[in-house]
């Protein structure tokens, strides 16, 4: 699944590191999920679009 | 937390001597020593329980977002991948026995079947934590 993780996060000049603890998930699963090989759970996916303050189909297009 | 160390104790002391006792009733050659050396085998284990029936629950909070990462969908699908390896390895070696009519020593099989087991389901983890990285 694609995903506008990587630019947003840059935006907002966080690290993967960053975000992986603001989401409380390991940095592989943020590498994981902005390489599009991983895709979140419903309730990771709701932190990640609050953590950006955008809705989830915002972030993610489930388009391959 | 002294009462919860010393119940961890108590239940390590209280599980190995148990083990012990049930391993010298069925080995009446040499009782003592198989009693001893199965208390003594049991007592890391059991005192590793111990700590997490009586200890840890004060001491070790559980990760409450363990489930969202990706390392325990590794660790899934390894374990549900490596199930079916067993479930065919066991059907295989039960064809070969029945066919056969000979037996192998159920301790050496269950031991075989543990170790296939845990090592499937490592090298499953480590090769999809390579695919990702």
């Amino acid at each position: 699944m694609r995903n506008s993780l990587p630019q947003r996060r840059a935006e907002r000049g966080w690290s993967q590191a960053e975000l992986a603890q603001r989401l409380g998930v390991s940095r592989q699963t943020v590498i994981s999920i902005e390489k599009g090989r991983f895709d979140p759970s419903l309730p990771l996916a709701f932190r990640l679009a609050r953590e950006f303050r955008v809705t989830i189909e915002d972030l993610f297009d489930p388009e391959p | 937390m002294l009462v919860r160390w010393t119940l961890t104790v108590a239940f390590a002391l209280v599980v190995a001597a148990a083990v012990g006792a049930v391993a010298a009733v069925f080995n009446p050659d040499a009782p003592l020593l198989t009693g001893v050396v199965f208390a003594a085998a049991t007592l890391g284990p059991a005192g590793a329980l111990g700590w997490f029936l009586f200890v840890s629950p004060k001491t070790a909070a559980p990760d409450p977002n363990a489930e969202d990462n990706v390392e325990n969908t590794w660790l899934e699908k390894a374990a549900a991948a490596a199930f079916v390896d067993l479930l065919v390895l066991l059907s295989l070696a039960l064809t070969a026995v029945s066919v056969s009519g000979r037996s192998p020593d159920p301790q050496l099989l269950l031991l075989g079947a543990v170790v296939v087991a845990m090592g499937d389901v490592a090298i499953r983890y480590v090769i999809a934590a390579r695919r990702e990285r």
